[in-house]
């Protein structure tokens, strides 16, 4: 084939075009060069949590590319990002060997072998333990590692070292959502799942940019709307995002103000009678706390409790205009079917649990939930923070399948699972993440073991948390497979992992769905996998070896689905040989024959609901086995604009990178098309300021400043101002806050209050 | 000169021929293929400053339903070539 180069990079840019898009080449007007292949190993996509099901193309022991699996629910799209997935493995920067840092935080880190490596970790635990209490050691995961990695990294700590102190990335990005649905449910997850996508015929959108976020699941949206004239979307989001282009509506709101527009659409519901007093009599309970406790309402308290909530005073704190607000809440109710979706511009935030649970209360009131595109379903932002991190309970506060350590029922049925004495868990909830960093800070945590993730970059508030782990007397362990990644900076000792499809595990997405990663080719040089790297870990801190008596994820695996056994998560039916054979199996699945779940809380679709159950629905997961109503009130942001900081900062991705780009920053189509990282602002914002296209913009927090080159437009909406969190180069998490919800305790990363002008 | 993977969704009812016609005639925009859905994808050919209104300008024509940009910018490449 003769082709110019410039030909070529037409046809690089068209080829990852139909990779986003997420569908092969049905014709093409330019001839495509087939690669050969030797065999296709099935997995999973190690991005975002759509959880697209993958196949690796491997020839000679290298994998050489990756396509769509067609028999996953992606039916083989993929978006750009995961297309060009293969060369991320052989980035020249993968860590291959363990170091160690020598001459303190300021020196250098200097190759050592695996037991010298592993004795220093394990002497500096030790040491720590015995002098401060197991207390003073930490574990500080991610929802990109395996299940079994997370299982087996929560059952170590807690059980091995009776530490509490196991935490991960999900308390930066799900905890609100974890709030909102055991709150309003009982039990964590989606009742939904992303065959919903096909019948929802509203699609409530709020807090996503879909479309850069979860690219495949927004054509799946997208591709719905175009086969169905009848289906309307609903983006509610301060930007005009490629999200809110397809809308029929867009709800441009003020930022942090999605609270009193959930109430108000609620209101317009009542008063207009568009709610379904059938199904709330039936299956809900109104709830609101007082004095700090939980306390039973009537539906007319709710009503009253709504007043509060007209379409104009909400229109005024909102800055929506009412008959919006009124509409909106028409086109949710009187839609046949109507599906919300959210991310995390409901769950990054300082009353992330109240707005989930607000959304929870629309579906509840108007009866659509539990129907085939009726359903309220959080997306997720990593590949296996629900299923791996979530599910598995390797949160501070959680024990595996939702139970709560704060509860000795569940400490003491864990106990007894695990094989260990009675009173071997503590019975105290460990630190959350910001309180671990914060502890560590303080000189109170001494050693921290991090499993892939990149805290120094992804934290708020960065600059506080980056001399925490500074300290000389923080001792820091990264078991991370990139180099250049930020938080080894600080590492005392970092660890080799096997990377991705070099070792073989379980992911589980937003929907419920538990898919294999297969081993496709091996882990270069001396990295290994991270079960492996955990066992030898408990072994070395002398931990029961009955506690530990795997020889790989496989064993893990099984323990731990025998654990799900009989608890509402149960998926005793999802071994490892289906998975094998199937791509992605949806828990509840008790047992082998059982296909999955679809719609949970339904008779006849969720297993545990028994058959003969009286009612259709049946919230199992409450002690009165129906759904809560909450009353939330509004609540503004920790940190609100003012005179002296007049903006609104917002963070979040671009469509071509995923967190903190240790990925995509190594596979050349992305970083050109996204280098550096930019601040967005609204044009006539830009006018006021004197600030042009291009110029170097000073952004301005409490915590700190940076410089940009400004993207002046009609994205952002007045007063508000975004910049993507990719770019190491420009760690924007030093301006970002670092206050909590209350109840989930995840950050508010979504605002705070900034000052703008030109540099 | 910055180069461009984007994809065009028809609006609903509009067949990929129809939209094709539409688009055809558009100056730097050459068509490279079509999706099983219906869907085109074009190379867009222009400088990455004109981009975002050239995308606008497409979206807001009749019959087309969804444009997506994949920011797959190949100039820095071109520029390393000495091509752009």
């Amino acid at each position: 084939m003769n082709q110019s180069r410039r030909d070529f990079l037409k046809l690089s840019a068209a080829a990852t075009a139909f990779a986003a898009l997420g569908t092969p080449f049905a014709w093409s007007a330019s001839p495509q060069g087939q690669q050969q292949v030797e065999k296709w190993v099935k997995g999973v996509c190690r991005y975002c949590g759509t959880g697209c099901g993958v196949l690796v193309g491997v020839t000679g022991g290298k994998a050489i590319m990756v396509k769509g699996d067609p028999n996953n629910h992606n039916e083989g799209l993929l978006c750009l990002k995961g297309a060009l997935l293969a060369p991320v493995i052989y980035a020249p920067d993968r860590v291959t060997q363990p170091m160690i840092r020598k001459g303190g935080k300021k020196g250098q880190l200097a190759p050592a072998s695996w037991d010298e490596a592993m004795n220093l970790v394990v002497s500096k635990f030790k040491e720590s333990i015995a002098k401060n209490g197991p207390e003073s050691v930490g574990y500080y995961g991610s929802g990109q590692n395996l299940t079994e990695e997370s299982y087996l990294a929560n059952k170590i700590f807690k059980a091995g070292l009776k530490c509490n102190n196991v935490d991960g990335n999900p308390r930066l990005c799900m905890a609100s959502a974890v709030g909102g649905y055991t709150g309003s449910f009982g039990k964590d997850e989606p009742m939904g799942s992303y065959s919903d996508m096909d019948a929802a015929t509203c699609f409530f959108i709020v807090g996503s940019n879909t479309s850069e976020c979860h690219p495949v699941l927004f054509k799946r949206i997208a591709s719905r709307k175009q086969k169905d004239k009848q289906v309307k979307i609903i983006v509610a989001d301060p930007r005009v995002t490629n999200t809110a282009r397809i809308a029929d509506m867009h709800l441009p709101l003020k930022p942090g103000t999605d609270l009193a527009l959930l109430n108000g659409m609620a209101h317009v519901l009542l008063k207009e009678e568009l709610d379904d007093n059938r199904f709330h009599s039936r299956y809900a309970l109104f709830k609101a706390m007082e004095d700090g406790k939980p306390v039973d309402k009537s539906f007319e308290d709710y009503r009253k409790f709504l007043e509060d909530y007209s379409p104009e005073k909400v229109g005024q704190i909102t800055g929506l205009d009412p008959k919006q607000i009124i509409e909106a809440a028409r086109l949710f109710a009187n839609s046949p079917s109507t599906m919300s979706l959210w991310c995390m511009g409901l769950n990054q935030r300082k009353w992330g649990v109240f707005a989930n649970q607000l959304v929870h209360n629309l579906h509840l009131i108007t009866g659509k939930i539990g129907k085939p595109g009726s359903t309220s379903f959080s997306l997720t932002g990593q590949p296996n923070a629900c299923g791996g991190v979530r599910d598995t309970g390797t949160l501070s506060h959680l024990l595996p399948a939702g139970r709560l350590i704060a509860n000795p029922e569940h400490r003491a049925q864990v106990e007894k699972f695990w094989g260990v004495p009675e009173g071997t868990i503590n019975p105290n909830p460990g630190y959350h993440t910001v309180a671990m960093f914060e502890a560590m800070g303080q000189g109170k945590l001494k050693c921290m073991l991090i499993l892939c993730t990149n805290p120094a970059q992804s934290m708020p508030n960065a600059k506080k948390y980056t001399a925490a782990l500074a300290r000389e007397d923080a001792f820091v362990v990264c078991i991370e497979a990139f180099g250049d990644a930020e938080t080894l900076r600080y590492a005392d000792v970092v660890l080799p992992p096997a990377f991705w499809c070099e070792r073989e595990g379980v992911y589980g997405c937003s929907e419920r769905r538990y898919s294999l990663v297969g081993k496709a080719v091996d882990p270069p040089g001396q990295a290994k996998p991270s079960v492996n790297i955990l066992v030898d870990f408990a072994t070395r801190m002398g931990v029961d070896p009955k506690l530990v008596p795997y020889k790989d994820s496989a064993d893990v695996w099984d323990e731990w689905r025998r654990m799900s056994a009989g608890t509402p998560y149960n998926f005793a039916g999802i071994t490892r040989e289906r998975l094998r054979k199937e791509s992605g199996i949806l828990w509840p699945c008790p047992t082998e024959d059982h296909p999955g779940t679809k719609m949970r809380y339904v008779r006849g679709e969720d297993p545990l609901v028994p058959a003969d159950h009286p009612d259709r629905m049946f919230f199992y997961g409450t002690p009165e086995k129906k759904a809560y109503v909450w009353m939330r009130p509004h609540r503004p942001a920790a940190e609100e604009p003012d005179a002296d900081f007049p903006f609104v900062l917002t963070t979040g991705r671009v469509i071509d990178h995923w967190h903190t780009a240790t990925m995509t920053g190594k596979v050349p189509e992305l970083r050109n098309a996204f280098p550096d990282a930019y601040v967005e602002l609204n044009e006539a914002d830009a006018k006021k300021l004197g600030i042009a296209n291009g110029d170097t913009v000073r952004l301005e927090s409490r915590r700190g400043s940076m410089d940009l080159p400004a993207k002046v437009g009609e994205v952002c909406r007045p007063g508000l101002v975004f910049v993507p969190f990719f770019d190491k180069k420009k760690l924007i998490n030093d301006l970002t806050n670092d206050a909590v919800d209350d109840i989930s305790k995840e950050p508010e990363f979504k605002i705070c209050a900034v000052k703008v002008r030109k540099a | 000169m910055a180069i461009t993977g984007l994809v065009v969704m028809p609006a609903a009812g509009m067949g990929p021929d129809a939209l094709r016609m539409r688009l055809e005639g558009l100056e730097g925009l050459s068509c490279f293929g079509g999706s099983e859905d219906g869907s085109l994808v074009y190379v867009l050919e222009a400088p990455a400053s004109e981009l975002e209104s050239r995308l606008r300008g497409i979206s807001e024509m009749e019959g087309v339903g969804v444009v997506l940009p994949t920011s797959v910018n190949m100039e820095d490449e071109l520029e390393a070539d000495g091509d752009a």
